[in-house]
């Protein structure tokens, strides 16, 4: 096997999920960076903190499961259907638990760092928007992972290479999408 | 593996044990990249092109990351790898991932600044964006290469299932590591 040969197979193979996962990036670039987000950022302090956090949990969260499931699937320890399966039950279940967790946790600590800082912050908002973001974003990423491995896998195709980056695209554009979401419901219900 | 390995994996008490500690710890570690973020504010907001750059720079690392950590999780369970710079399958696929990475900033640098063009604020050149994408890029995808081989390693070294742990701790990790990167190139490139 050429080192060469090999790579350039790997490359090709996976520039299209790459690329397409990039456009997602940029795609969430946009909604960080369009008007409303902006403001946002400037009159809710410790929303850009948590930013990065939320972002954090399509690797954490959903990029775990998947590579979970994946493995799982090439072993044969789950089949590739929207059946009740007590392994997958129990992985989902799993991932939605780490998600609340974290967001509690994202939501606490950028206010106690705003606070520590010398900057007032809102607790209630930022609790707010990072848990109603993460509940979901993990309905939506939870849902659209588990299709695309097991349409992928039934294809044929491996899914460590759609796990990664086209997985991982769509919960950073639903976890930043979804930020902006509750940051409109919390200007109209706080 | 053994049957209580297995038979761990599979229980939410079993699962949660093991990913929830690690879990705050690197929820911790992204508070870094959120906290550069917040102050370098003004910076950002007044270039969008560099606030549309941000996700995919902190992004790109973890996606990249994500790949090749679950490749050589199965390359290694199935025995077509070892984790080395000696081995011919490992090598292939670091080449791999340094090319996406060069091919991935290019694009997202030009990405952004065509985006850039249609929101209020101060417009970059191109070229500009483009060699920050791939300064910051080309340190990133090392850090990557590195921190997913050690974790892999180290997991298997450990009897921990490296799926459990090396994607969430390389995209963690590759998220501060970008942010502090894409943040010094700016602040190198841009504003001198």
């Amino acid at each position: 096997m050429s080192v060469v040969r090999e790579a350039a197979r790997i490359y090709w193979t996976s520039l299209g999920v790459v690329l397409i996962s990039i456009g997602g990036y940029t795609v969430a670039g946009v909604i960080l960076g369009e008007e409303g987000m902006r403001q946002a950022a400037v009159t809710m302090p410790g929303l850009l903190l948590m930013v990065p956090g939320l972002m954090a949990m399509r690797g954490n969260v959903y990029g775990a499961l998947g590579a979970r499931i994946a493995t799982a699937l090439h072993q044969g320890l789950i089949e590739p259907r929207f059946t009740w399966q007590p392994r997958l039950v129990v992985a989902v279940a799993a991932s939605l638990v780490n998600g609340g967790v974290i967001a509690v946790f994202l939501g606490v600590a950028a206010w106690l760092l705003m606070v520590g800082g010398g900057q007032a912050a809102s607790l209630g908002v930022l609790l707010f928007v990072s848990l109603v973001s993460t509940a979901l974003s993990a309905v939506v990423v939870t849902a659209f992972l588990l299709a695309v491995l097991f349409i992928g896998f039934r294809h044929g195709i491996d899914p460590d290479i759609l796990n990664g980056p086209l997985v991982t695209s769509v919960g950073d554009i639903a976890a930043v999408f979804f930020v902006s979401v509750s940051v409109m419901l919390a200007g109209v219900i706080l | 593996m053994s049957d209580e390995l297995v038979a761990d994996r599979w229980t939410l008490g079993g699962i949660l044990h093991t990913t929830i500690p690690v879990l705050l710890a690197l929820s911790v570690l992204s508070m870094g990249s959120g906290l550069v973020l917040e102050r370098m504010k003004h910076l950002f907001l007044s270039y969008p092109a560099l606030l549309i750059l941000f996700p995919v720079m902190i992004g790109l690392g973890g996606t990249l990351g994500s790949l090749l950590a679950s490749r050589l999780s199965t390359a290694v369970y199935l025995g077509t790898a070892t984790v080395s710079f000696r081995d011919r399958a490992m090598l292939a696929n670091i080449l791999a991932v340094v090319g996406l990475a060069a091919t991935a900033s290019i694009v997202a640098g030009l990405g952004a600044g065509a985006a850039s063009r249609f929101l209020p604020g101060a417009v970059l050149p191109l070229s500009t964006l483009v060699v920050v994408a791939l300064m910051s890029s080309m340190v990133l995808v090392g850090f990557v290469i590195v921190t997913v081989m050690a974790v892999t390693a180290a997991a298997y070294r450990f009897r921990i299932d490296p799926d459990d742990v090396a994607i969430p701790v390389v995209t963690n990790t590759a998220d501060i590591v970008g942010a502090v990167t894409y943040t010094a190139v700016v602040l190198l490139v841009v504003s001198p």
